[in-house]
């Protein structure tokens, strides 16, 4: 089951959308939590934007019209699940400035690899990159915790919590910082990380950072 | 194994000389739907079971509605002991850590012991190397065996896990008996698919205290089969001692006058086979780490510790005998002692947490001659690991005349030191005892599968891939209760009424909140395949077909 919750605070009415040629459907706006429960080792998760390079209907595009391309996002948390095949969010900018942001699977492995775009907390919120341990057991091409683009710097300053209270262990070995192309086709080059991670309970913990560019 | 008492079904009284209960009190069932146009005639059909030598229950029933023929006819042929898995449709690994049989390669376990004054050694190794087997891709297992030094037997065991309820199964064996070094015989080869042979259990998912199963199943080659007689041994071994350990009975009706006790610990495996002990392990055991790892067990007679701490939970989901997905509802109706009763079971759209665990609702309606007498809220998760339905409480309203007066029965895991219990297990043995409920106050019940494969007839329709079990409590001595479940259905018999009707679970992808269906199953030029959901307000639940999300 998947559950889709838009942020109250930013929630906005059904409309259509000012920056697509679709004047017949509405949408809701708003930052989403998007809650996955019952998954396991076979299931893949994505969160995009449909842009100028996967889009089916390239008519939706006005002509010069700009766009962000990134998918604004609070929240994806996994709970109730064995486990995850793959959580491929590599065009998904988690932000908010209340509450968690960005991933919640703690004791949710996943198998082949997580891609996350960035990860931007403000405010009170707390930046999490939470994953089980044993993750990464699939042997794949480009395996692991990516960020794709993004710098995973905060507005707030705040820690970045990659384990559960009374673990020093992330749920994965690496944090690979790579390059990413935006959904309208913009390059997004790889960025150096340097951050500071920790558990719940505030400790710090010491993450191997590695830089590709693919 | 159970069998009918007779054929006739009108000597009533004369088949219910032996029994010592239930059959004085005809229940007369009546279906009130469509009443008018039933021609009645009153069939008395029972059942006697030579394990209990007694006859379970008995009632009567419209002749154009057969209700339940349950017959001894059991599809299990090996009289009590499990010997048929179903395994078909179950995914299997091979290289899998198992606290009971690990098929990690490199696993080495070593036993020593003295046997008619002559010391007897034995080396399990896991090694780098699979064989097929029916299909499926099995891990080999190598056993050596060794008498006052000198090399007497080497076998290679074929195992895979069973990925839904972490099975351990075995699927044959090749041996070789040597004598001076040279190989001698072969004795006790057997492999699945060869002569009618087909894949036993080594060790269950889950060790119910009573289970009784066969772990290997080649007629006339290889039959040995076991009862989990404890899950509270000590076990002293040169290694250390290991408490709470689950023992093992083994016999084989090939060898009747041979008998065999096994014990092993989670997270080690097997410790003893006597006169073997365990005297060293791949890798090493900590034995600081295990202290108090082993079962937990109060009861010495049914399962209270089910090793509910290796599970992940789930709240939408079904194992072969239980339902848990929202919508779905069955309906059943019967006669107890000349008054209609009715129950509606619905799995409701709406969860709660229990005890740490978002557990799905399940509600039970029940109705004497038409009016409310009951209605609970029932909390039910499934472990994934193991594919056992977990009962995590209940609350209950007792109604009359229209106003709640009562609340017996009410629990919750994790208040009074209640802890969830196991509605169905993931997979069925016959034997198996087990703890539903486990509030020492107000909540006891537990179940003892005493049946596999009857034929149960109800209005609804004929099933023959059930199990039946015994239910008691000890809050209310002398009380027994008969269910059948049904693969596929869940329950279509409960002591008195018969499922009639059921509602399948919602199908609609969206499951709650605020969104439009606005494309099923849509391929991506991708190849990707696709529904989509347009939201429209600020919530929306979806469900997901398989690995789509």
């Amino acid at each position: 089951m998947v559950t889709v919750t838009l942020d109250g605070d930013s929630f906005t009415d059904a409309a259509p959308p000012e920056k697509y040629n679709q004047p017949t459907v509405s949408y809701v706006g708003g930052l989403a939590t998007v809650q996955v429960t019952g998954a396991d080792s076979s299931t893949f998760i994505s969160i995009f934007t449909v842009g100028s390079i996967n889009a089916v209907n390239q008519a939706l595009f006005p002509d010069g019209e700009v766009y962000d391309a990134m998918a604004d996002i609070a929240l994806l948390e996994i709970t109730n699940s064995a486990g995850m095949g793959g959580i491929l969010c590599a065009n998904t900018r988690f932000n908010n400035s209340t509450g968690d942001v960005g991933l919640k699977a703690a004791g949710v492995p996943v198998a082949v690899r997580v891609l996350i775009g960035d990860i931007d907390a403000s405010g009170d919120a707390v930046p999490n990159i939470l994953i089980g341990e044993g993750s990464f057991t699939v042997a794949a091409p480009n395996p692991g915790l990516r960020i794709a683009g993004g710098d995973l710097v905060q507005t707030n300053e705040a820690d970045i919590i990659v384990a559960v209270s009374g673990s020093t262990t992330p749920g994965f070995d690496t944090l690979v910082s790579q390059n990413n192309v935006k959904s309208d086709g913009t390059d997004q080059p790889t960025q150096s990380i340097d951050e500071t991670f920790i558990n719940e309970d505030g400790d710090e913990i010491m993450v191997e950072t590695d830089e590709e560019t693919i | 194994m159970s069998s009918w008492c007779g054929k006739n079904v009108t000597q009533y009284d004369a088949f219910c000389n032996n029994t010592n209960k239930g059959c004085g009190n005809s229940n007369v069932y009546r279906r009130i739907k469509n009443m008018n146009s039933i021609t009645h005639s009153i069939l008395n059909m029972f059942k006697c079971s030579n394990r209990s030598s007694s006859c379970k229950t008995n009632f009567m029933a419209s002749a154009l509605a057969l209700i339940l023929l349950l017959t001894g006819a059991y599809a299990q042929d090996n009289g009590d002991f499990t010997d048929s898995f179903r395994i078909d449709d179950r995914t299997f690994v091979n290289d899998a850590y198992h606290p009971l049989w690990s098929l990690v390669p490199g696993t080495i376990l070593a036993y020593a012991g003295i046997e008619d004054g002559e010391t007897v050694e034995q080396i399990i190794t896991v090694i780098d190397e699979t064989f097929m087997v029916i299909g499926v891709e099995t891990r080999v297992v190598e056993e050596r065996g060794i008498e006052d030094g000198e090399l007497v037997e080497v076998s290679r065991n074929y195992f895979a896990i069973c990925e839904e309820t972490n099975d351990v199964y075995y699927f044959g064996e090749d041996v070789d008996d040597y004598e001076n070094g040279e190989i001698v015989g072969h004795e006790s080869a057997w492999l699945s698919g060869v002569d009618g042979a087909t894949p036993g259990i080594l060790v269950p998912g889950t060790a119910l205290l009573g289970s009784r199963f066969f772990q290997e199943v080649a007629p006339g080659l290889a039959e040995d089969r076991v009862e989990v007689v404890s899950l509270s041994a000590t076990v002293e071994t040169p290694l250390g001692t290991f408490e709470n350990a689950l023992e093992l009975f083994e016999t084989t009706p090939l060898e009747p006058d041979v008998e065999d006790t096994k014990f092993f610990f989670p997270g080690v495996g097997l410790i003893k086979d006597d006169p073997l002990d365990l005297v060293s392990a791949v890798p090493e055991i900590d034995f600081e780490a295990i202290a108090g790892t082993g079962y937990n067990q109060i009861d010495p007679e049914f399962t209270d510790d089910f090793r509910i701490e290796e599970c992940t939970f789930i709240n939408v989901g079904r194992n072969p005998y239980f339902i848990l997905e929202p919508g779905f509802q069955i309906f059943l109706e019967g006669d107890d002692d000349g008054e209609f009763a009715e129950k509606i079971v619905t799995v409701l759209d709406e969860t709660r947490l229990v005890d740490g665990v978002e557990t799905r609702v399940i509600e039970e309606m029940e109705f004497v001659d038409g009016e409310l007498l009951e209605v609970s809220r029932n909390f039910f998760a499934i472990c994934q690991e193991t594919n056992d339905v977990f009962y995590f409480g209940e609350d209950v309203d007792v109604y009359e005349d229209g106003e709640i007066v009562d609340h017996p029965g009410v629990w919750l895991a994790g208040v009074n030191g209640a802890k969830p219990g196991i509605l169905i297990p993931g997979t069925v043995l016959l034997g198996a005892k087990y703890y539903q409920e486990t509030d020492l106050e107000t909540a006891l019940d537990r179940a003892e599968n005493n049946a596999l494969d009857s034929e149960v007839v109800t209005p609804f329709g004929t099933f023959s891939e059930t199990f039946e079990t015994l239910e008691t409590s000890p809050l209310e001595p002398g009380d027994e209760s008969i269910k059948n479940y049904a693969a596929g259905i869940g329950l279509v018999f409960d002591d008195v009424i018969f499922l009639t009707e059921l509602t399948e679970a919602s199908t609609d992808l969206v499951d709650s909140g605020d969104g439009d269906l606005v494309g099923e199953d849509i391929t991506h030029p991708d190849g990707n395949v696709y529904n989509q959901i347009l939201l429209t307000g600020q919530s929306v639940t979806m469900r997901t077909d398989g690995s789509e999300i």
